[in-house]
Formats: C-alpha cells, structure tokens, sequence
C-alpha cells in the first residue's frame, strides 16, 4: 500500500511549509515534497512606490531578518541612480548587518535547532523547545537570551527599529550612532565575545556527541552559492561566487546574476526552486545560507572565526556537504559577528555626522543589490523611471534559494531513513536534559 | 500554583516580525513564560495543525492572530483559532489593517501571480504556471480578520512595540483572574479606610469608588482626602457602602463636567486598559462607548427614585457593580464633555514644532533633515498627525526617520490615508498644488501604507465576508 506521511506544519521554522513524503508498496521512497504555502507578492505591490520608499516596505518581508532587507533594496537603489554613500554610511551598515547576524544565528542555534539536540531527536514534541531548555539549562538560557538581545538592541539602536528598521536612505544613514550609546556597546562586547566562546564550546559539544549523525546523515552533494568579497568572507559587500560539488570555485559579478542563477516554478510550492543554470535543472541545484559561505570563502574576516574555520575544515575537508554541519558553519558566523562588532564600535567614523550624501537625484535605470541575510544571499534587481518610482522589482530571497536544496537532502535522508533504515544502529547521546 | 493560562499563536501570511518583537523582551520574558502554556506556536513549538484541531472549542484562553489572510488555508486558520479560544487578539498591523500586504489589493490576483510565477526575469521555464498541487490556492484579495471572524483585541504596530504586547498579555492574565499577589478581591478598599467611621466622601454626597474596588493598596487616596478612582479593579465583595455609591449615581439628572470627569476617570482606571498600553479592546467599555455606541442595549432597572435607564453591561457578573458601570456609562453617553483621549504620534515626539507648516516640499532622499524640528516643517510627508501613539515616537525621536504610520490611525478614523490628505491639504493651503501632487505621486503606498485594505480603497469588496451575514 502507498503510504505517505504528512508533517503539517513543519515547526521551528520561520514561515509556512509542509512535508510530504510518499512511499510506495515496495517500500522504497517515490516521491518528497517541501510544500511551501505562502507567498504575499512584494515583488509586484512595490510597483509604482517611490523608489526610496521600498526599502520602507521590504523589511517586512522577514521579521528576523529584516535589516538585510532593509539594506539590499537600498543597495540596489543606489546602483540605479549612481549614488556613492561616504564611508562612515557604509560602517554603519556593515555594523547593523552584524548584529543582526549575530542575534539571528543566536536565536536560530538555541531557539530553533538546539531543541533538537539537547532534548534529543526522539524526545516528546511537548518537550522539544527552548522554553524547556530555558527551565532545564537556566544558566544556558538566560546566557542566550542576553546575547540576543544585545544584537537586537544593536540593530534597534542603528536601525531606530530592530525589527522592520528606517535609518537606511539613498545615499546613506540617516544618522551616525550617538557617542554615548556607543559606549554603552563597547563596555558590553567583551562580555559577548566570552559568551560566543562558551556557545562554540556547546556546539563542538555537540558535534562529537552526534558525530554519527553528522558525517552519515543527510550527507547530499550540491552546488553552493554564496557572496564573498574577493574570496573574504563578507555578509554586506560582494559578488556571487559559486561552489560546484567538487568543490571548484567560480566568481561571478553580481551584475550577471541572470546568468548564474535559473527559476523553475514547481507545481507544488509557492517559493519556486533555483538552480545555477550553467548546470540546469535539477542538476544544477544549489544550496545557500551558512555552510555555503563557509564552503565558499577562502578565508574569514577575523582572527577568531579564521581559526575556527580551519577547525571545521580540519574535521569536515575543504568542501563539505553535511547538512548537519550548517549548525557548525552557523557558529563560525556569529564569531566573526562579534568580532565584527567589536571592530566596527570601535572605528570612530561610526559616529561620524558624514553619513549621508547630499547628491542623490533619482534617474531612469537599473539597479542589482546584493548582501549575505543570515539564510542566504538575498539580491534586489530593481528598475526604476526618470521620476524614481519603482517600474518592476525582481527579488531573490535567501530562504527561496534553499528550498530545491532542501527538497533534493529531504528525499536523500528520506531514501537513507525508509529504504536504508540508516537510523537503525545509529550512534546517538543520551540527551543532556529530560 | 494557579493553573497555566493556555495561549495559541497563529501566523498567517506574515514576516514573523510581531512575535520577534516579542521574543524580543528576552530576560523580561522569564517571569511570563511559567505563567502560559504555549499550546500552538508553529515557529517556538512542536505542536502540529492536528493537535490544535483536536482541542475543545473554547478550551484555549488567549489566541494571538499574526498576519493577514493571503492564502484560502490562511482564512481557515483564522475561523480554527477564533473557534478554539475565548479571547483573539489580532496581533500587529497586518492583522489589524493589513499592514504593506495590503498594498496588493491595488492589483488583481492574475497580476501578482503573473508576476511572481510567469514573469521574473530570473524564471527560465518555458511555459511557468501557478502552483496548485498540495498549495492552499490564494484569497483574491487581502481579506482583514476582523472581517473574517470577532476580534477582541487589536494591538496596532508594525511590529508592535515589545512593552505593548507584554503590557497586554499582562492585562490578558488579569482578565482570565490571574492577578498580581497584592490584589485582593475577598475585600474591599473600604475594609481599613480611616475615613470609613467618620463621614466619608460618599456620606458627604461626593463619587468614591472604594466599596466595589478590591482590597491591597496602601490606601494612599483616601490618606491624602482623595477620593478612590478604583485602580485595583473589581472586588469579589462589595462593601456595605456600595449601595450609597449606587443610589448617588442614578440619583444624577444633569452630568455635570466634574462629575462626567470623575466617571470616566474611575472607569478607565477600574475596568479600562487604555491607562496600560496603547490598543483597542472592545471589552474596554470605555474605547467602546467612544467609538461604538449603538452597540450597547439599554434596560430599565427600579431605583428608590422609580425606574431608571442603564446600559445593559455586565463586566463583572456581580449584580451590583454592574449596574453602577451600566449608569455611569448611560450618563456619559450623552455627555458632550466624555471623549475618549486617542493621542498621536506627535504627542510623544520630541521634536520642536511651531505650526508644521512646510517651508518646502521634499522627497525622503533629499538633503538630511535635521534632529530637532518638526519633519512636516522641514518639508518631509511624516504622518505622525494621524498615527496612533503607542511606540513612543521611536522613529523621529531615535532615528531621524519621519513617521510612516505603522500604528494605524488614532481610534475613531477610520481612513488614516484620507485624513492624512486633508491634513496636508491644510498645512499646504497656500501653495501651488502641482508642487504639491508633484511630491505625492503615489498617495496609496505613503499615506496607507499599512491600512490599504481596511480603507475605503481597499475594504469595499470584502465588507460581508463573515459567515452569516
């Protein structure tokens, strides 16, 4: 008999989708569906604002990551209209891109993943959230909730808002950060620093406690694709750079992005599935987000996450496809986040007054914005007339960019789970709380 | 330990940003989360659809609506919760209004999904269709809950601010009796009040709330020769004296503009939530009598002076107390002075303002306005004069951004948009209109930003949605 199981809705996990996976009476895996089931069509309604105003709209696109969608548009604004940003501008953006990397990646590891590995895979549904992990592990949960919340007060601070922020403008920021508040982050990033030591303790943790899991399970090659800055690791400037499954680097202008990255529009879900056309579809498959821009960079920005980085390389190869190592990638982000933090409050053309240009006319033309959002690279193709309203918006969102990849890994551990009963025998810890 | 208070948070097609603004409260969340039992939170939680639909009808307390109803399964999912819980909330702009979802009800839903699915430029399929297998279907427009389904609470705000939603998750546990540990509603604030033995306001003919409000307050009022306005809310006991409060009430003809003053004062305190965060609450009689007055019953009820009219309310289910709310409000109801005080978003903004008449029109890249005056009188579209306060000014008092209206109009205006445009055309009177329209070229997507689909642009199509009706 066809059996399929139904897992509606997937949990912990921002935004809407179902799972299907279908198998067939001979028992083997015939068909896995990653339902999106939502869309909401920002790229049409932007028609016909004032350019400058979409940034003002697509924040909401993402409420965890709002600031790279705040970011990105303007971005793409400014490449339509020729606008140079002086560089205090380009800090604070950098800044701002970091502390919400930081918070997101935070939450993510503790309140969306680490559920899963502390409580255990096999744990009781009821049990398997941060707030359990908040009543079991206090000091643990109270050390989470404060990193995330210095990156969110950060981004408040810079972005007016941390959620949906309106302090990036063509041509620049609105405003510099205040001295004061400046100081008020200083004193406190040391602090975070040791916390985001003690949270890669806790990950390193866990990869030797699930370490079967991780080099056997969902193990799926795939192209990557990912932004670096001439090969640096770099989440607010950048071009393309693609990583194909053996491991082979191709860089790639943002400007030609029709030309690296391909739609198709599945019959079954709302985000449509990408792939690096030079390969076609399926084949060409991509996956973005954290283990892409680790496969991807030649090197990190900073000491810190640089040594980390050759850690994971030292245990995983120079080019891995273990999707449970995202986790891991994960955490070599937010080390080089802090760092960049620390390095950025410190500059002093962070509260340079100098943070907006007043030659900004708006003109007829085409614009590409890119930035690396805590999911994935997200690009903006803006078209905009001599008056500066927006004619037409083309948007890849970083989430988007994973989801082929994550249906084609589904049906991977889906075969290794049903046909191969890989869980059987599989090597798992006792979970470290009840 | 009192039993936890079993809450529900549903997502719609939305950014997960409201939520974020809750988690958002990270250490301040400690003392709430023991109090509540998340029973559905698809994003924090492992609960699934089938759980939710498993539950009694009623059993769930408090269900959080987030987003609005893009999607066929989304409207669905609004009729499931509102079945499943006592109290809905609509949980930020796009529940409330739409918020910039709604900007897509200026276009057909052939135009969007053409868009997005057949004509990006990024597509390389050669005949792309909409998707429809195992998908939900989309609504042809963006429908507001409200229009769906009850709602009890609106909290404004894209997102709403985190004091909002703690202070009103708060309240929300005080409605369903989980007050704080110094309340106590076996007494009342007569039980210790010095005044009680020697001729208190109420034997001297003056309005004091004290017999039906609950015991535990240092009674500070009363010790200063002030009389109490009921901030400890409603007793389990009324006092002996309660009877007196009653018979002073009904025995009022003409309300007078102290005595109007002092009721709405005490009702706002004593059953009102507007002194504790800035949303509209249909069970705050008070916001309701302001904005929706027909919708109250009358009844005829005997006093010592003949039968007398009163609101037909009953907020506390204590026979008496209710009576006296359903009096007050009967008498303010035709009183000229009672307004319900919806303030702005310039009445929290720190910046200097004179007439916020523009000296010149300008679009938002232009220059660098300043961080001292007024944005409308530095020639920048703020909208901040017909924005619900509530966020406390954050974007022109912290990041030299005008107001863009997130929080919807103040309570009472129903189009924020058109009040907007009168607003401008006002301040702009004397000014060459063509450089005027020459700035506004897009009113929808400035001026209704976040309130598109509950405008009389973007409402008109989906007036009788509910079922029913």
């Amino acid at each position: 008999m066809v059996k399929e199981i139904k897992v509606e809705p997937i949990t912990r996990l921002e935004g809407h989708g179902d799972l299907r996976v279908v198998i067939d009476d001979d028992g083997k895996v015939k068909d896995v569906q990653f339902n999106v089931t939502s869309t909401r069509f920002f790229e049409k309604f932007v028609e016909g604002r004032y350019c400058e105003h979409v940034p003002r709209i697509t924040p909401r696109i993402c409420g965890i990551c709002p600031i790279p969608h705040h970011i990105t548009p303007t971005k793409a604004v400014e490449d339509a209209w020729d606008v140079e940003i002086p560089d205090p501008a380009y800090k604070l953006r950098q800044l701002i891109m970091n502390a919400k990397q930081y918070s997101s990646h935070l939450l993510h590891f503790y309140a969306l993943a680490a559920p899963d590995f502390l409580v255990g895979p096999f744990a009781d549904p009821k049990l398997r959230n941060v707030v359990h992990i908040i009543n079991k592990m206090p000091e643990v949960g109270k050390m989470a909730l404060k990193m995330m919340d210095f990156g969110q007060k950060l981004c408040e601070e810079i972005g007016g808002k941390s959620v949906h922020p309106i302090s990036a403008i063509v041509g620049g920021m609105k405003k510099p950060m205040d001295e004061s508040a400046r100081d008020k982050f200083l004193k406190k990033v040391d602090e975070q620093i040791e916390f985001t030591k003690k949270t890669v303790d806790i990950g390193l943790k866990v990869v030797e406690d699930y370490w079967d899991v991780i080099a056997n399970i969902g193990v799926v090659p795939t192209y990557y694709l990912a932004m670096t800055k001439n090969g640096i690791h770099d989440i607010y400037d950048g071009d393309i750079r693609v990583v194909t499954p053996d491991g082979k680097k191709i860089d790639h202008d943002i400007h030609e992005y029709l030309d690296v990255i391909g739609e198709h529009i599945p019959k079954h879900s709302y985000a449509t599935h990408t792939y690096y056309k030079p390969a076609g579809y399926p084949e060409g498959i991509y996956r973005t987000n954290t283990l892409a821009m680790i496969n991807a960079a030649d090197k990190m920005a900073t000491p810190l996450a640089q040594e980390a980085l050759e850690s994971f390389r030292e245990k995983l190869g120079e080019i891995s496809h273990h999707t449970f190592a995202y986790h891991w990638a994960r955490l070599i982000e937010t080390v080089e986040a802090i760092e960049n933090v620390k390095i950025l409050l410190e500059d002093p053309d962070i509260v340079n007054p100098d943070c907006k240009t007043l030659d900004v006319s708006p003109k007829e033309g085409v614009g590409i914005g890119i930035t690396e959002a805590p999911r994935g690279s997200l690009i903006y193709n803006i078209w905009s007339d001599e008056k500066g309203i927006c004619k037409k918006l083309n948007l890849l969102v970083a989430t988007n960019h994973n989801i082929a990849g994550i249906e084609k890994s589904l049906m991977h551990t889906a075969k290794q789970i049903f046909e191969e009963n890989a869980l059987d025998g599989l090597n798992l810890p006792d979970p470290w709380i009840k | 330990m009192p039993e936890k208070v079993k809450v529900a948070f549903m997502q719609l097609s939305s950014c997960w940003g409201c939520h974020q603004s809750l988690l958002n409260a990270h250490l301040q969340l400690l003392p709430i989360l023991p109090e509540l039992e998340i029973v559905y939170w698809p994003a924090v939680v492992d609960y699934k659809l089938d759980s939710l639909k498993e539950r009694e009808d009623g059993e769930i307390v408090v269900g959080f609506i987030e987003g609005v109803a893009r999607t066929k399964e989304d409207t669905e999912h609004v009729k499931l919760i509102r079945k499943k819980c006592k109290i809905v909330v609509a949980l930020g702009a796009c529940a409330c209004y739409g918020s910039v979802k709604g900007l897509a009800n200026l276009y057909d839903i052939e135009e969007l999904v053409n868009r997005k699915f057949v004509e990006a430029e990024s597509i390389t399929d050669e005949k792309p269709t909409e998707p429809t297998e195992n998908v939900p279907g989309f609504e042809d427009y963006i429908i507001n809950v409200k229009n769906i389904v009850d709602v009890d609470v609106f909290i404004p705000g894209c997102p709403p601010r985190t004091e909002n939603i703690i202070a009103a998750i708060y309240y929300l546990l005080t409605l369903v009796g989980e007050v704080p540990e110094s309340v106590n509603k076996e007494g009342c604030v007569c039980d210790s009040c010095d005044l009680f033995d020697e001729g208190c306001f109420l034997d001297k003919g003056e309005l004091c709330y004290g017999p039906i409000t609950a015991a535990g307050c240092d009674l500070m009022c009363p010790n200063n020769n002030e009389v109490c306005y009921g901030c400890f809310r409603p007793t389990s006991n009324p006092g002996e004296k309660a009877e007196k409060l009653k018979s002073l009430i009904e025995n009022i003809d003409l309300l007078n503009e102290e005595t109007g003053a002092s009721l709405q004062h005490f009702l706002d305190l004593y059953l009102g939530v507007s002194n504790i965060t800035n949303f509209y609450f249909r069970g705050d009689l008070i916001q309701r009598l302001a904005y929706e007055p027909k919708s109250f019953k009358t009844k005829e009820i005997e006093t010592d002076i003949g039968s007398k009219l009163v609101l037909d309310v009953n907020p506390t289910g204590n026979n008496i107390i209710d009576e006296i709310i359903g009096a007050a409000l009967f008498l303010l109801k035709d009183d000229p002075n009672f307004k319900f005080s919806s303030k702005t978003v310039c009445s929290h903004c720190n910046r200097d303002v004179v007439d916020k008449v523009p000296v010149e029109l300008k679009r938002d890249y232009e220059g660098l306005p300043n961080q001292e005056d007024c944005f409308l009188e530095q020639g920048y579209i703020c909208l901040g004069p017909v924005t619900q306060a509530g966020c406390g000014a954050i974007c022109p008092n912290n990041a030299n951004a005008p107001c863009l209206g997130c929080y919807g109009p103040p309570v009472g205006i129903k189009d924020q948009g058109a009040k907007f445009i009168s607003t401008l055309g006002s301040l702009t009177a004397d000014r060459d209109p063509e450089e005027v329209m020459n700035l506004i070229r897009d009113p929808a997507g400035l001026f209704n930003r976040f309130t598109l689909a509950d405008s009389s642009l973007g409402h008109k199509r989906h007036d009788n949605f509910k079922e029913g009706e």
